[in-house]
């Protein structure tokens, strides 16, 4: 992250900064050369204090993206400040409004408070959190986050429990020593001037808590470790840790949460999940890029594999699509390249496919299936599989005619291979399975490609007869076939010139 | 005159003090104050916790317990959180701290702006 030069800072002739909230520290605003935002200009103790708080506050920024921008600013004495955003008409959050945090009036205390609780924060008290001009809630002063990494407060509890998703706004499990105006240095209160007890019950609230909560289980390991090296020059692991660490907790008690998983069915969080993915291919720290041009695809792929295995609706196309494939893949051959290929560039696609996408990929498997698993595909893979078995020092050219009918398999299209044997229109395996072993026996092939049957080998024959009964049952009207049966022989269809020898067709 | 006033709040309580009457060692004192403190908190922050658990309970759409005996049950602790005052008595006592503090150390790190450990 860069760092600010404070000699970039020009105090602005203001009458000061009103904040009805006690602060510690010197406070200004201000504006930064080539930048046109107004900032607020805090002291900060030391350079791991700032980059700890800036950390937390861009972590808002990530989930909330209304959120103020954070930076950091050095002077030439090596005093560290942190820069924010100035919030247009922010305020401390109202008392005896609290109907308004469930009507829709006031939005985002339920984003605001899972990051808090994500993120350790112990110093949720009025005034570090307010109002923008917008009645949109935001969270400034993160300087008491990730608590539990400070020397105090280390021994404290920052469980993310089922109850503590569900009772919010009400902290449980969870240790904090301020919380609205719950907990006030350390002791609670029995009543809120700010949000009603029915609060947590509200469909507006929970909406808020399960799209913080989303957002937060399908953050990426890989964003995670490039957004805190971002910001964290030093110490970046145990931050790295922390934040994974509780992105796992998290996600296993959101899961637990009735009203979380009747979210994750809804349209609304497919909406957020990709509005997240936008949020961090465009996040910038310091006014770069934390995810580079050259890693966006990768983030991509990450992010939507995450997305694909949380919501309902994607995991079960998933686990469809898997299916298939496991099929496919049951006994593939290592030649079969066009199937092994095939599966790859799906499985590819997987990770990065939308729901329509992904229907169209199923589709596609199960199309694939019908091809290549086919009970003609089948018996010619047997007839293969018995010429190599029965492959002996007196039998000749069985192991190079399995060798030649299996190439001839594997280099046929995959939607071509359903009816290979059934096909009136004479290939390559049929001419391989017609041909015979022992170079003296007369080709079956015809100088025109076709297949004289009544030369072709056994082999061909049994399974020219055995599929095109099947077909013959399957689709052929009994008045076309037996119109043709009356014609006798045909050379161009094999299975019809089986009628000559008298087979039975039905 | 405030080492005086933190030694009735000992005495008062009855939690221990009365060994340090006469005693002008600040810090024990301010010590004993503190664990007046976390223990009032402690008492205070229980009852609520139970009163919090039972206001959702209560505002729960799967009603489990009666809500009657719930009703009551929050009636009854409410009254023991009025009755206890400790709000009011935490409150004292972290001045009361702070000053002494400031007069021991020239500093007191209690009820500043700051999260602080007592």
């Amino acid at each position: 992250m860069p760092f600010f030069d404070m000699s970039a800072f020009h105090d602005l002739a203001s009458p000061g900064i009103k904040n009805k909230v006690k602060c510690n520290h010197l406070i200004k605003k201000g504006m930064l050369d080539s930048n046109s935002k107004v900032w607020i200009c805090k002291k900060s103790d030391n350079f791991f204090e700032a980059t700890r708080e800036i950390l937390a506050q861009e972590f808002f920024r990530v989930i909330i993206p209304h959120q103020p921008e954070t930076r950091i600013a050095y002077d030439d004495k090596k005093q560290y400040y942190i820069l924010s955003e100035e919030v247009n008409g922010y305020r401390a959050l109202p008392t005896k409004q609290a109907d308004n945090f469930e009507n829709g009036t006031f939005t985002g205390l339920g984003q605001a408070m899972v990051c808090s609780l994500f993120l350790q924060e112990i110093d949720f008290k009025n005034g570090n959190v307010g109002l923008n001009a917008k009645q949109q809630v935001i969270k400034i002063d993160g300087d008491w986050c990730f608590s539990g990494l400070t020397d105090d407060f280390s021994d404290e509890k920052y469980n993310i429990t089922l109850q503590s998703i569900e009772q919010l706004p009400y902290p449980v499990d969870y240790y904090a020593f301020n919380w609205l105006d719950l907990i006030q240095e350390d002791v609670k209160k029995t009543n809120s001037a700010i949000v009603n007890k029915t609060l947590s019950q509200k469909p507006l609230f929970r909406a808020e808590v399960n799209q913080a909560l989303l957002k937060i289980c399908l953050l990426p390991d890989y964003f995670i470790e490039l957004f805190v090296q971002a910001y964290m020059p030093t110490e970046e692991q145990r931050f790295i840790t922390l934040i994974k660490n509780r992105r796992d907790e998290l996600k296993q008690s959101a899961l637990k949460n009735a009203s979380f998983n009747e979210y994750l069915r809804s349209p609304q969080a497919l909406l957020d999940a990709d509005n997240l993915l936008l949020q961090m291919q465009s996040f910038e720290a310091g006014g770069q890029l934390v995810i580079s041009l050259k890693q966006q695809s990768a983030l991509r792929e990450k992010s939507l594999g995450l997305r694909n295995n949380l919501l309902p609706s994607f995991k079960q196309l998933i686990d469809d699509c898997n299916q298939f494939i496991k099929q496919l893949e049951f006994d593939i051959s290592v030649n079969d390249t066009l199937l092994k290929r095939l599966i790859q560039e799906t499985k590819d696609k997987m990770q990065t496919a939308s729901e329509k996408e992904l229907v169209e990929i199923k589709r596609n498997l199960a199309q694939t299936c019908q091809y290549t698993l086919s009970d003609e595909v089948v018996a010619i893979k047997k007839t293969i599989q018995t010429f190599r078995e029965d492959s002996g020092f007196f039998s000749i050219g069985m192991k190079t005619k399995a060798n030649k009918i299996e190439k001839a398999l594997y280099n046929t299209p995959l939607e071509a291979r359903q009816h290979l044997i059934s096909s009136a229109k004479v290939n390559e395996v049929q001419k391989t399975l017609a041909s015979h072993r022992h170079f003296f026996r007369r080709s079956p092939v015809k100088s025109s490609g076709d297949i004289d049957i009544t030369q072709a080998a056994n082999t061909f024959k049994q399974l020219k007869r055995q599929f095109s009964q099947q077909v013959d049952k399957e689709h052929k009207p009994l008045k076309w076939t037996f119109s043709f049966f009356k014609q006798g022989f045909y050379d161009d269809s094999s299975s019809i010139g089986m009628a000559k020898k008298g087979w039975k067709w039905w | 005159m405030m080492i005086q006033a933190a030694l009735e709040w000992l005495k008062k309580d009855g939690s221990g003090g009365s060994e340090l009457v006469g005693c002008d060692n600040i810090e024990n004192i301010i010590a004993s104050l503190k664990n007046l403190a976390k223990k009032y908190t402690k008492i205070n922050n229980e009852l609520v916790d139970t009163i919090w658990k039972i206001d959702l309970e209560l505002n729960s759409d799967k009603l489990k317990q009666d809500l009657e005996a719930l009703r009551k049950q929050r009636v009854l602790l409410n009254q023991k959180v009025l009755d206890g005052d400790y709000s009011r008595k935490i409150n004292e006592l972290i001045a009361l701290i702070q000053q002494l503090e400031i007069q021991a150390y020239g500093v007191s790190k209690v009820a500043g702006n700051s999260p602080y450990r007592l």
